[in-house]
C-alpha cells in the first residue's frame, strides 16, 4: 500500500485568478440580462408561463436568496408586456335582487368611462326630473286628472244630494259618517213632529231614506273606484313624464355603450328603476332621518343615487399588457376581495359600492405571485385559493360566510371568471410537504421550477459571474469593483458553495458581500472596491459571527476542553465536528475515546445510550461492528465489548462524519497502538473500510488548524480527510500558507488502513497467503486480540456452564 | 294715511274647532297668529243641534266610516261622538298653545253652528275658521258656516284651507275706503313678519285714480320698511281681482269686506284657494 502523502498547497484552495479577466473594473462589463446557473428553473418557468392549461400553475422552489422572485419577475414582466390587457370589472346594483350585485365585464378603460357617465347621468337627472315635474304642462295634465275626478265625485254626490232634497230629506255630515234625515223648511224634523205625520208619510220617508242610503253607499263605492283610477292615471302620467325626462339621457348612454350588451341591459334596468322611483328624485332636499336623528350625508345623503353608481373594482385604463401582481400579505380577504361595511346608527350596512377587489381580481388575466410560506400561514387563505383555482371563479364571501359562522344578510356578489396563473415561491421543504400531504396540490401546481444554490465553475461561467457582479453593483449603486476584487468574490462564492468546482448562486449573500465591501471601500476612502476591501468585508462578516468559535478555541487553549495536539495515546483520537449557527459554520476538534474488553460483540455508542446521538451517528457506529466482524476473526464470535464516546460533548451529536475516527480509535484500542495526537481525522466509513466524503471539510480543517496554531505549529500537525473531499477544499489563505511552509499537512485517505497507518505510524498490514495478517501490523494485532477475547470468552462460558449447569446459555 | 297711526290690535282671537282637518289647520295658523300678536286664543266647539235632532229621528240613517254599512242614528251615540270630538279639539288646542306659549281658553256650546260662532264672534277681534268642515266633495267651495261668517261676522275673519299656513307674499286689496286702510295696516303687519314683502292691489278704474291711491299709501308704507309692489285692478269685479291674484300666486289675501258686494265676495271666495283675511 502506497504511503499517504500530504496534499500540495495547490490543491487546498482553487482561487480565482484575476489574470483570466481582461476588464479593469466592473464598469467595463455589460449587464447580465440572463439568469445564470438556473437553467433548469428557467426552462421550467418558460414552460410554466407559456402553457395555457388549467392547473399549470408554478411553484418556484429553492433556498431563499437564490433570486427566485427576481428571476420570475423578470420573465413575467417580459411576457406580460406583450400580452393583451385584460378586461375592466365593475360591480353594479342588481335592481331585482339588491343583495346580489352584478359584475360587468368591460374592455380595458371602459369601466371608468361608464362610472363617469353614470355620475353625470345622476347629476343630470337630479335637475332634469324635478324640472320636468315642475313644468306647467305637467301640472296642467295632473290637474286635469284631478279635476276630472273631482267633477265625477261632485256630480255623483250632487245627484244623491239632489235626490234627497227633492224628497225633503237632508244629507248631513256626522262625526263618523253621513246621515239622512227628513227636513221641513230647512230644519231637521224633530222626532215629535215626525211622529205626528201620517203613517203613510212616515213609511214613505223611511223607504226613501233606505233607498237613498243604498244609493249613497253605491256612490261612495263608485267614487273610490274613480279615485283609484285617477291615481292610476296620475301614476301613468308620472311614468310618461319621467320616461320623457330620463329617456333621452339614457338613450345617449345606450348608444355610447351599444357594443356592450351587458351595459345596455344595465342601463335599461337603471331607466326602469328611475321611472319606478321617480318620486325620490323629485324631493331630495329632505335629509334622511332615523328616529329623529339626521344621518350624515356621506352615506345616506345619496342612498338613492348610490344604487346607480358603478363600482369599478378593476381599472386597466392605465395598464399595458397583462398584470403581474405580487401580494405581500396574502390573507384570505386580500386574495379574494371583501365586502366592507359602514357603521350607521350602530348597525353595519353595506352595498355593492363597498365591494373591494382582492389580489386575484387584480391579477385576473395575468399573473399572481405569492410567497408560499406567507400564504400557508394565513388562516384559510390556502384553502380559499385552491377552491378558486379549481372553480375558476372568484367568489367574494367573507370568512364568516364561507365557514357558515354568520348568517346575517350580506352581499353575494356575482362571481367573476378567473384566468390567472399563480406562481408560488417557497422553500423546497414546503413544496415536498405540500406534494405529500395535499392531494390537490399536484393538480393545481403542475410545474416546479427548482432553483439551484450553486452552478458549475468553468472559465466561461467565471466571466458570466463577473458580469453578474457588475449587474448587481450597478443595481445597488455601488462603487465599481476592480478585477482582483471580483476574483476574490468568486473565490468566496466557491467557498460558500463548499466546492472547488461550484459557485454559489445564493444572490443574497453575494449581494450582501458586495454591499459590505463597498462600505469598507468608503471607509478606506477608495473610489474603487479592491480585493482588500472584499477581504475586509469577509473578515468582518466572520468576526461578527464568530464569538462562539472564539470561546471554543479559548476553552481548548486553556485546557478546559481537552484536546491534545502533540504526543501519542492509544484509544484516543481527534475527531472533527462542525457547528452551524445562523449563517456561520465553524469546525471544532473533539476527543473521541474507545475502551475495549471482553463482551458480547457489541460496540456501545455512549452518545446513543444517553440519547444524545442522532440516528445517523448510531448508524455509523453500527457499521463499525459490521466491519470488525467481517474483517477480523470471521470464524470466531465477536467477543468484545467496546464503548465509544465523544468526550466533553454536552449537546447532541449527529452525522456519520466521525465514523472513520471512531473506527481508528477502536482499532487503536484493540491493537493497543498509540495514535498521534498531532493529527485529526474526519470522514465516514462503510462496512468495507472505505472512506466516504463528508460535509464541512473546510471548516473542520480550519478548526483544527486554529487550535494547533494557537499552541504553535510543530510541523507534525495535520488533518486526514477522505480523498473524495479534495474537490471541496477551499481553505483559508493562512492554512494554505502554513501547508506551503510545511508547518501543517492535509492528508487524504481512501481506506481505513491508510488512515490507521498515518495515525499510528505502524503498517496496517495485509492478509497474507497464510490467511494471517503480516506480523506486527495493526490488523494482525487487532485480529489476535479479537481471537484472544473469543477464546477467553469460550473458556469463560464453558467453565461457568460447568459450574452453573447451562445457566450461561444466554451468552 | 297719516291720521291712522293707531295700531290695529287683536286681543282675542276666536278659533272654531271641530277636530276636522281644515279646522286643525286653522288652529295652527291661529296659534301662530296669536303668538305673534300676543293675543289670547279662544277655542270654540259647537255641538251641532241639527245632528242631535237628526239622531233623534226614528227614520234617520247613517252611513258610517268605512262606508260599507248603514245603521239607525242613535242620539246617545251621537252625543258621545260629539263629546269625543270636543275633547280631541281641546287637546289639540292645548298642545298647540303650549308649544308657542299662547294663553287660551276653550269652551263647548250647543246650538246651531253658524249661529253660535257668530254670537261668540261678537266679543272677539278676529275669527279664524276652516273654509269648509270635512267637505263631501273635495272641491274647495266655501262651507255654509264659513259663508255665514264671511257675510255676517262683526269682526275680522280668516278663512283657511286644509293644511295651509300663512305664508308670504301678503297681498292686500286697497280701494281707499276706511276698511281698506285698516286692511292695509293689518297686511303691512303680516308682511313684516312674513318676509317683508307686500303686494298692494289698487282697485282703480283710471290711471289717475291709481296714482292717487298709490300716493296715499306710499309714504306710510315706506316708513314701515316693507317692500311694496303695486298692481292695478282695473275694475271692481271678481274676474278682475282673481286675475291679478293669480299673478301673485299663494300667499295670504287681505281683503276689506267692502271691496265687493256680498254675492261677488262669495264668488271670489269660492274661486280662490289661498287663505283670506276679511277685514271689517
Amino acid at each position: 500500500m502506497a504511503k499517504a502523502r500530504p496534499l500540495s498547497a495547490r490543491k487546498l484552495c482553487q482561487e480565482c485568478k484575476p489574470s483570466q479577466f481582461k476588464f479593469k473594473t466592473t464598469d467595463d462589463l455589460e449587464d447580465l440580462t440572463d439568469v445564470i446557473g438556473q437553467d433548469r428553473a428557467v426552462e421550467a418557468i418558460q414552460f410554466g408561463i407559456g402553457i395555457q392549461r388549467e392547473g399549470y400553475n408554478l411553484f418556484a422552489l429553492g433556498p431563499s436568496g437564490t433570486g427566485k422572485r427576481t428571476t420570475i419577475g423578470q420573465f413575467l414582466d417580459q411576457k406580460a408586456a406583450a400580452e393583451s390587457t385584460p378586461s375592466d370589472w365593475c360591480y353594479v346594483n342588481n335592481f331585482e335582487q339588491p343583495h346580489r350585485p352584478r359584475a360587468l365585464q368591460l374592455p380595458p378603460g371602459r369601466g371608468v368611462v361608464l362610472r363617469e357617465d353614470m355620475e353625470e347621468l345622476i347629476d343630470e337627472l337630479r335637475t332634469a326630473i324635478p324640472a320636468v315635474f315642475e313644468s306647467e304642462d305637467y301640472r296642467t295634465r295632473k290637474q286635469e286628472i284631478e279635476e276630472e275626478f273631482k267633477e265625477q265625485q261632485e256630480e255623483a254626490f250632487g245627484e244623491v244630494q239632489k235626490k234627497a232634497q227633492d224628497r225633503s230629506i237632508s244629507l248631513i255630515r256626522t262625526p263618523v259618517g253621513l246621515a239622512f234625515a227628513p227636513v221641513r223648511e230647512g230644519e231637521v224634523v224633530s222626532p215629535e213632529d215626525f211622529q205626528k205625520l201620517p203613517e203613510e208619510e212616515r213609511e214613505r220617508v223611511e223607504g226613501e231614506i233606505g233607498e237613498l242610503q243604498e244609493q249613497l253607499q253605491e256612490t261612495i263605492h263608485q267614487v273610490r273606484q274613480w279615485e283609484r283610477e285617477a291615481r292610476e292615471k296620475t301614476k301613468e302620467l308620472d311614468r310618461e313624464v319621467a320616461m320623457f325626462a330620463v329617456g333621452h339621457y339614457i338613450d345617449d348612454l345606450r348608444e355610447k355603450h351599444a357594443d356592450l350588451e351587458e351595459v345596455v341591459e344595465f342601463l335599461n334596468a337603471v331607466q326602469e328603476d328611475v321611472i319606478e322611483n321617480v318620486d325620490e328624485f323629485r324631493d331630495t332636499e329632505e335629509p334622511q332621518q332615523i328616529m329623529g336623528v339626521a344621518l350624515p350625508p356621506s352615506l345616506t345623503g345619496e342612498p338613492l343615487f348610490r344604487r346607480y353608481q358603478v363600482n369599478v373594482i378593476i381599472d386597466h385604463s392605465e395598464s399595458e399588457g397583462a398584470p403581474v401582481v405580487y401580494e405581500e400579505h396574502p390573507t384570505y380577504n386580500n386574495l379574494m376581495g371583501r365586502v366592507e361595511h359602514i357603521a350607521q346608527m350602530g348597525a353595519l350596512v353595506t352595498d355593492f359600492n363597498l365591494i373591494k377587489p382582492g389580489a386575484l381580481h387584480r391579477a385576473n388575466g395575468g399573473y399572481l405571485i405569492l410567497d408560499a410560506r406567507q400564504l400557508l400561514l394565513q388562516p384559510y387563505a390556502w384553502d380559499g385559493l385552491k377552491r378558486i383555482l379549481r372553480s375558476q371563479l372568484i367568489r367574494i364571501e367573507s370568512l364568516g360566510q364561507a365557514l357558515s359562522l354568520v348568517s346575517t344578510v350580506s352581499l353575494e356578489p356575482e362571481t367573476i371568471p378567473l384566468d390567472v396563473k399563480v406562481i408560488l415561491i417557497g422553500e423546497r421543504m414546503l413544496y415536498y410537504l405540500l406534494h405529500h400531504y395535499d392531494p390537490d396540490f399536484s393538480e393545481l401546481f403542475k410545474v416546479e421550477a427548482d432553483f439551484n444554490q450553486d452552478m458549475s465553475r468553468t472559465p466561461e461561467n467565471n466571466l458570466l459571474y463577473a458580469r453578474l457582479i457588475a449587474s448587481l453593483v450597478r443595481k445597488n449603486e455601488l462603487r465599481p469593483f476592480d478585477r482582483k476584487a471580483v476574483a476574490q468574490i468568486i473565490t468566496r462564492s466557491a467557498r460558500l458553495a463548499g466546492d472547488t468546482e461550484k459557485l454559489s448562486v445564493h444572490l443574497l449573500s453575494v449581494t450582501d458581500l458586495l454591499r459590505e465591501a463597498d462600505y469598507w471601500a468608503s471607509v478606506n476612502g477608495s473610489r474603487i472596491v479592491t480585493a482588500e476591501d472584499v477581504q475586509c468585508a469577509i473578515a468582518a462578516q466572520i468576526q461578527r459571527a464568530d464569538r462562539l468559535r472564539e470561546r471554543v478555541q479559548e476553552q481548548i487553549q486553556r485546557g478546559t476542553i481537552l484536546i491534545d495536539t502533540t504526543g501519542e495515546r492509544a484509544g484516543q483520537i481527534n475527531g472533527l465536528s462542525v457547528l452551524s449557527l445562523g449563517h456561520f459554520a465553524f469546525g471544532q476538534p473533539s476527543r473521541i475515546t474507545a475502551r475495549v474488553r471482553m463482551g458480547g460483540g457489541k460496540v456501545i455508542d455512549i452518545e446513543r445510550e444517553v440519547e444524545m446521538g442522532g440516528p445517523i451517528h448510531s448508524k455509523g457506529v453500527l457499521i463499525l461492528s459490521g466491519f470488525l466482524g467481517a474483517r477480523y476473526a470471521a470464524d470466531y464470535p465477536l467477543s468484545l465489548s467496546a464503548s465509544l464516546v465523544f468526550e466533553q460533548s454536552y449537546g447532541g451529536v449527529d452525522g456519520d462524519s466521525a465514523s472513520m475516527a471512531e473506527l481508528c480509535v477502536l482499532l487503536s484500542a484493540l491493537a493497543d497502538a498509540p495514535i498521534k495526537q498531532s493529527l485529526a481525522i474526519t470522514g465516514s466509513v462503510n462496512q468495507h473500510g472505505e472512506a466516504q466524503p463528508i460535509g464541512g471539510v473546510n471548516e473542520k480543517i480550519e478548526g483544527f488548524f486554529d487550535v494547533c496554531r494557537g499552541r504553535g505549529l510543530t510541523g507534525e500537525q495535520g488533518v486526514i480527510i477522505p480523498a473524495s473531499n479534495v474537490q471541496h477544499l477551499m481553505l483559508r489563505r493562512d492554512v494554505v500558507e502554513a501547508v506551503k511552509e510545511k508547518q501543517f499537512h492535509i492528508y487524504t485517505m481512501k481506506t481505513v488502513d491508510q488512515a490507521i497507518e498515518l495515525l499510528t505510524g505502524v503498517p496496517a498490514g495485509r492478509r497474507l497467503q497464510s490467511g494471517k495478517f503480516a506480523a506486527g501490523s495493526i490488523n494482525q494485532r487487532v485480529e489476535d486480540r479479537l481471537i484472544q477475547l473469543a477464546e477467553k470468552q469460550r473458556d469463560f462460558s464453558s467453565s461457568s456452564k460447568d459450574e452453573e449447569g447451562g445457566k450461561g446459555k444466554a451468552k | 294715511m297719516s291720521s291712522q297711526n293707531n295700531e290695529v290690535v287683536f286681543r282675542r282671537i276666536l278659533v272654531a274647532l271641530d277636530a276636522s282637518h281644515p279646522s286643525m289647520a286653522a288652529l295652527e295658523a291661529a296659534v301662530e297668529l296669536a303668538a305673534s300678536m300676543k293675543a289670547k286664543l279662544e277655542g270654540l266647539y259647537v255641538e251641532d243641534v241639527t245632528l242631535l235632532q237628526a239622531a233623534g229621528s226614528p227614520v234617520a240613517r247613517e252611513v258610517r266610516f268605512p262606508f260599507v254599512s248603514s245603521s239607525q242614528l242613535d242620539p246617545n251615540r251621537m252625543t258621545r261622538q260629539l263629546r269625543a270630538q270636543a275633547k280631541q279639539a281641546k287637546r289639540a288646542l292645548a298642545a298647540a298653545c303650549a308649544r308657542r306659549e299662547v294663553e287660551y281658553s276653550f269652551r263647548v256650546v250647543r246650538g246651531e253652528v253658524s249661529h253660535q260662532i257668530m254670537s261668540a264672534a261678537q266679543e272677539a277681534d278676529m275669527l279664524i275658521l276652516g273654509r269648509a268642515s270635512r267637505p263631501l266633495v273635495r272641491k274647495t267651495r266655501l262651507g255654509s258656516t264659513a259663508l255665514t261668517a264671511a257675510v255676517q261676522s262683526p269682526c275680522c275673519v280668516l278663512l283657511l284651507q286644509r293644511n295651509e299656513r300663512i305664508a308670504p307674499p301678503v297681498i292686500v286689496v286697497y280701494d281707499g275706503s276706511s276698511t281698506a286702510r285698516r286692511a292695509l295696516r293689518i297686511a303691512t303687519r303680516l308682511a313684516k313678519r312674513n318676509g317683508g314683502y307686500l303686494a298692494v292691489l289698487l282697485v282703480a278704474e283710471t290711471p289717475s285714480e291709481e296714482y292717487r291711491l298709490q300716493a296715499e299709501t306710499a309714504d306710510w308704507l315706506r316708513q314701515q320698511g316693507v317692500l311694496v309692489r303695486y298692481r292695478r285692478v282695473p275694475e271692481r269685479s271678481v274676474p278682475a281681482v282673481k286675475l291679478v291674484l293669480e299673478v301673485e300666486r299663494n300667499g295670504i289675501v287681505v281683503l276689506s269686506g267692502t271691496v265687493l258686494h256680498l254675492a261677488e265676495l262669495q264668488r271670489l271666495l269660492d274661486g280662490i284657494e289661498c287663505p283670506v283675511l276679511l277685514v271689517r
